[in-house]
């Protein structure tokens, strides 16, 4: 009992269903002790820079829209502004493409390789992402321009085409697996009594394949529309300087041009973009909510991660299986690319990757001696490691008390709401909007730039995601056991009970935040620097010179991503479970 | 966000790393430095601190300052985050900081030119900076097999030989218009060679004291010509290895390989820096690597447009005797000799001789110093370039200020090929609109 699969994501408000729990009134002090932690953290480094922010959104400056009207005429905001609506459109398009692909052959058994490659990418920091594609399509030693040769790829309007493949590669695999793990949960014997009973295909569709797909639906298009309303690095690095005027976003307008706007202007960029964001993110929780369907077996999520082994027993065509065979090699190769050619390019001396394509000669580790050589690289993946490391326990220690008082303090109904709420929005905050604030604050207390304050601003952004994750999987834990331990603690602490059964939430936990403080670089470039040292600054570096830099800067990138890719596959299991499952209750 | 930018400039101080030197933190023997050098210039930097290092027996520790120095300099920083010496591109923004400096003396009686840009205008007159790297940015560079016409070239048989070269499908010109400060140098070289006394007063508004928003605005004849003749040149179908466009995504970089390493065009317009990158990312034999001075139309002078790195000190409640030796050893010759033997970088220490660079005979050694140390092509002050001169938001960063606006222009004339009076109305417009100042 105690190793069954637990849901551990879930951002659907739980409702609880047994008698409301007035009557343990003390267990309410008790819950704001453990929320206590997170709070505050949340609060000073997250919410009170918030505040500040919209306040002088309205304030700073001659009247109360003042600000907001001045950036309307501003042509180069509205243009970013358009640019971050276009991406917001671009995020549904690919989640359509990830369920078209995870259809063919939903009821086979999907290879590991297959689900391990195409989900690999979210493992990939987007810095490096934009660095492997521009490598890809660069001018003269561009795999893809030597293909399709006399191509600009990263000029004007083809730039677009890059920097949407780059997105796609990196979330299109992820919504693929995590579709197709939910096809394979499918009601398939209710499809076939709607089929006996004459149901037509659209009637199917819309009766049974679309509720049991909602859920999850509604969850993936809130992390890829989260993640285009991010998008920041993959600008930056696989933009060429003139050219990120064009492809200019909300986040890269607000950090680069914030001092030139003045205090009133950027705080209203910044609300702008934080509703972009919000609304986003309130309206995919509220799609959450719906509940479908209402009980289902526990046990059918054992074999969630390998796909649906029980459906063998369909006799394919020789030429049909062949086909899905193809199309799973085709999608494997399709994934590797851009990281074979980050480390074929990584293989070849720093001259060799300089002047032509990783496919002529001048093999050898001359780039990795070249990115180590200054001591740079080598220092930072210390300080980068125990900065991720020690953010990751941190964030342990603070968010679990507190999801478990969201889950099982007994608090008023309301609160719990309102704080899963608050919780969804601030997961999703872009660290741009509460740069400004944060950083006076920080500066006046001399911290700005110093590595302690940059962990607690990465666990800050952590905890709500955090909480939202263990929240699920907390909730899935029998409520007698908890009920039991709450009145009778000699037995043992709930919460202790509640973590010793959700340990695999607790690692997904550290996973996440290991490979998000480990891939950042807009929290490292606006709190940071290298003084607290952290990679992707170090890389970021070395965009500037980005063609006689390939070598050392793919070394970089293959260094970078060894850690957060290994990470991801070892634990990619139950990734892949709580992703798929946890939602839909 | 101001935050993000003096962020980055703050606190960026590489902190007892092992391989550079330091001797351990926190102690009144350790100098900090800043600088905006990152990569292989900074690994240079890094040798001539050892020496320091080895020589005065002092640590030190490197903050990176990235593009900004503006914040850093203009913006009262934390004890913690003061470096005791910075190296600073941008004259104006040393002058202008002087209230904050130490005045250094001026240890050497050699180029004037320098000298004189670093003299802080108003109240007690001081020297507040000796210079440790400059840079010549008037070159063409071109490989030994280009036919040169016997008596050089001007401005119009360089870009009728340039059309020629176009229409017979050979492009002449590869240009890292990727990088904005590549375009605003072709600009700085073009004006400055057509009128030195507007480049004065428009781009050096330090040094005839002319603030932001005040004095003569852009629009003028001189400016115009400039635009002119560039749009001209710009426009030309077949100037480019792959047309406009992948002049638009090349940085300059690789438009140096694309001169001497791909062979896709005949020269290159830049800077001394280009050097390095010729002798390690390609495989051309340096010796047979060429150059001439950026061409102008006789009687024009050709342009000396330059850079330059000043090193600095802040001033202390009490004076630091680390700070000051280091801005001496700066200032050496011997200290030069380290960076410049491994070229890219030009002394205007007249005790730094031809033979301390890698240049060989074929490069004229002795012409780029001489140039270097003339420093401006009427006798007068340094010339700066556009980028480093205007502050504000005039200043430079990809898609901001000057880089942004020529690329603009870049993209108007050569690439949507645009009517060109209205995109040099634009230029101007821009100019005008734009707040200079550090």
């Amino acid at each position: 009992m105690t190793n069954r699969a637990e849901p551990i994501f879930e951002i659907a408000p739980r409702e609880a269903i047994n008698p409301p729990m007035r009557r343990h009134s003390p267990t309410h002090w008790r819950a704001v002790v453990l929320l206590l932690p997170a709070l505050t953290l949340t609060g000073a480094v997250l919410v009170a820079p918030l505040v500040v922010t919209v306040v002088e959104s309205f304030a700073a400056g001659g009247g109360a829209l003042h600000n907001y009207e001045a950036l309307a005429r501003d042509s180069s905001v509205r243009h970013a502004i358009v640019n971050s609506l276009r991406w917001l459109v671009f995020a549904p398009v690919v989640c359509l493409a990830g369920l078209a692909l995870s259809w063919p052959g939903r009821r086979r058994r999907t290879g590991r390789v297959v689900i391990a490659v195409l989900a690999a990418p979210v493992a990939v920091s987007a810095l490096v992402t934009g660095a492997a594609f521009r490598l890809l399509f660069a001018p003269q030693s561009g795999t893809a321009t030597a293909v399709f040769g006399g191509v600009t790829f990263l000029g004007p309007g083809w730039i677009w085409v890059v920097l949407g493949l780059a997105f796609t590669w990196q979330w299109l695999g992820l919504v693929a697996v995590v579709f197709r793990a939910s096809v394979a949960e499918m009601p398939w014997d209710l499809l076939r009594v709607a089929r006996a009973f004459g149901a037509g295909r659209l009637r199917q569709a819309r009766a049974v394949v679309l509720p049991a797909l909602l859920p999850v639906g509604a969850l993936m298009l809130i992390i890829v529309l989260v993640a285009a309303a991010r998008v920041f690095e993959l600008v930056l690095a696989a933009a060429p300087g003139a050219i990120q005027d064009q492809v200019d976003v909300v986040g890269v307008h607000l950090w680069r041009f914030g001092p030139l706007l003045g205090t009133g202007e950027s705080a209203a960029l910044a609300v702008v973009l934080l509703l972009f964001v919000a609304i986003v993110a309130l309206a995919g929780l509220w799609g959450l909510r719906r509940e479908w369907p209402a009980g289902r077996p526990a046990e059918t999520s054992e074999n969630l991660s390998a796909g649906r082994p029980a459906e063998t027993s369909e006799n394919l065509s020789a030429g049909r299986r062949w086909g899905l065979w193809a199309f799973g090699g085709l999608a494997v190769v399709l994934w590797v690319v851009p990281l074979v050619v980050l480390l074929l390019t990584s293989l070849h001396s720093p001259r060799a990757a300089a002047a032509a394509g990783w496919w002529s000669g001048g093999w050898g580790w001359g780039s990795y001696q070249a990115a180590f050589a200054d001591g740079m690289l080598l220092s930072t993946l210390g300080s980068t490691a125990v900065r991720a490391l020690v953010a990751a326990a941190l964030l342990l220690v603070l968010a679990v008390p507190a999801a478990y008082a969201l889950t099982w303090g007994g608090l008023p109904r309301p609160v719990v709401r309102a704080l899963v709420a608050a919780a969804t929005v601030l997961a999703v905050l872009p660290p741009q909007v509460i740069a400004t604030p944060l950083g006076t604050v920080l500066d006046n207390l001399q911290l700005l730039g110093a590595a302690t304050p940059l962990i607690l601003v990465h666990v800050a952004f952590g905890v709500p995601l955090a909480i939202l994750l263990l929240r699920g999987a907390f909730a899935s834990v029998s409520r007698d056991l908890v009920s039991a331990r709450q009145l009778d603690p000699v037995r043992g602490s709930a919460l202790f009970a509640v973590i010793t059964r959700c340990w695999p939430a607790l690692l997904t936990v550290a996973v996440f935040e290991i490979v998000l403080v480990w891939n950042d670089l807009v929290i490292g470039l606006l709190f940071g620097g290298t003084e607290a040292g952290s990679v992707t600054l170090v890389m970021f570096e070395q965009v500037r010179q980005f063609a006689t830099s390939a070598g050392p800067l793919a070394a970089d990138a293959v260094v970078i991503t060894l850690l957060p890719l290994i990470l991801v596959l070892a634990t990619g299991r139950w990734l892949l479970r709580g992703l798929a499952e946890g939602v839909q209750r | 966000m101001a935050i993000t930018r003096r962020t980055a400039l703050k606190a960026l101080a590489l902190p007892c790393l092992a391989g550079l030197g330091t001797a351990g933190c926190a102690s009144d023997s350790i100098v900090r430095v800043a600088v905006v050098w990152s990569g292989w210039e900074l690994s240079q930097f890094v040798r001539v601190m050892n020496a320091f290092s080895e020589r005065y027996g002092y640590g030190y520790s490197i903050l990176s300052m990235g593009d900004d120095t503006t914040a850093f300099l203009a913006n009262e920083v934390t004890a913690d985050a003061q470096p005791d010496v910075a190296l600073v591109p941008q004259p104006g923004l040393v002058r202008s900081s002087a209230p904050r400096l130490a005045d250094v003396g001026w240890p050497r009686p050699d180029a004037a030119a320098w000298r004189s840009v670093l003299l802080s205008g108003a109240g007690p007159g001081g020297q507040y900076g000796v210079w440790f790297k400059a840079a010549y940015e008037s070159m063409v560079w071109h490989r030994d097999d280009l036919p040169l016409p016997a008596a050089g070239w001007d401005w119009d048989t360089w870009t009728a030989w340039c059309r020629d070269e176009a229409r017979a499908g050979r492009p002449p010109l590869a240009v890292g218009a990727a990088d904005g400060w590549v375009l605003a140098g072709w600009f700085a070289n073009v004006l400055l060679s057509i009128d030195p006394a507007v480049y004065r007063s428009l781009v050096s508004g330090y040094a005839t004291g002319r603030k932001a928003g005040t004095g003569p605005g852009w629009d003028n004849g001189s400016v115009r010509e400039a635009l002119t003749r560039l749009a001209d040149l710009w426009r030309v179908t077949g100037m480019f290895p792959g047309g406009p466009e992948r002049a638009l995504v090349t940085q300059f970089d690789e438009s140096v390989l694309e001169v001497f390493q791909y062979r896709q065009a005949a020269m290159v317009v830049g800077s001394d820096f280009f050097w390095p990158i010729i002798t390690q990312s390609t495989s051309f034999p340096p010796g047979r690597v060429r150059w001439f001075p950026f061409p102008s139309r006789p009687p024009e002078k050709a342009p000396i447009v330059v850079a330059g790195d000043a090193a600095v000190l802040f001033k202390r409640p009490s004076e630091s005797p680390v700070g000051l030796a280091l801005i001496d050893w700066l200032a050496s010759a011997k200290a030069a000799r380290i960076w410049a033997g491994a070229g890219g970088f030009l002394s205007i220490n007249d005790q730094v001789t031809k033979e301390d660079y890698p240049y060989p005979a074929a490069m004229r050694p002795a012409d780029l110093i001489a140039n270097v140390q003339q420093g401006s092509p009427d006798g007068g002050p340094a010339t700066f370039d556009v980028a480093d001169e205007l502050g504000g938001s005039l200043g430079g960063g990809d898609g901001e200020g000057t880089w942004k606006i020529f690329t603009d222009f870049f993209t108007e004339v050569a690439v949507h090929r645009s009517a060109v009076d209205g995109a040099i109305d634009a230029v101007i417009s821009a100019l005008d609109n734009g707040v200079s100042g550090a």
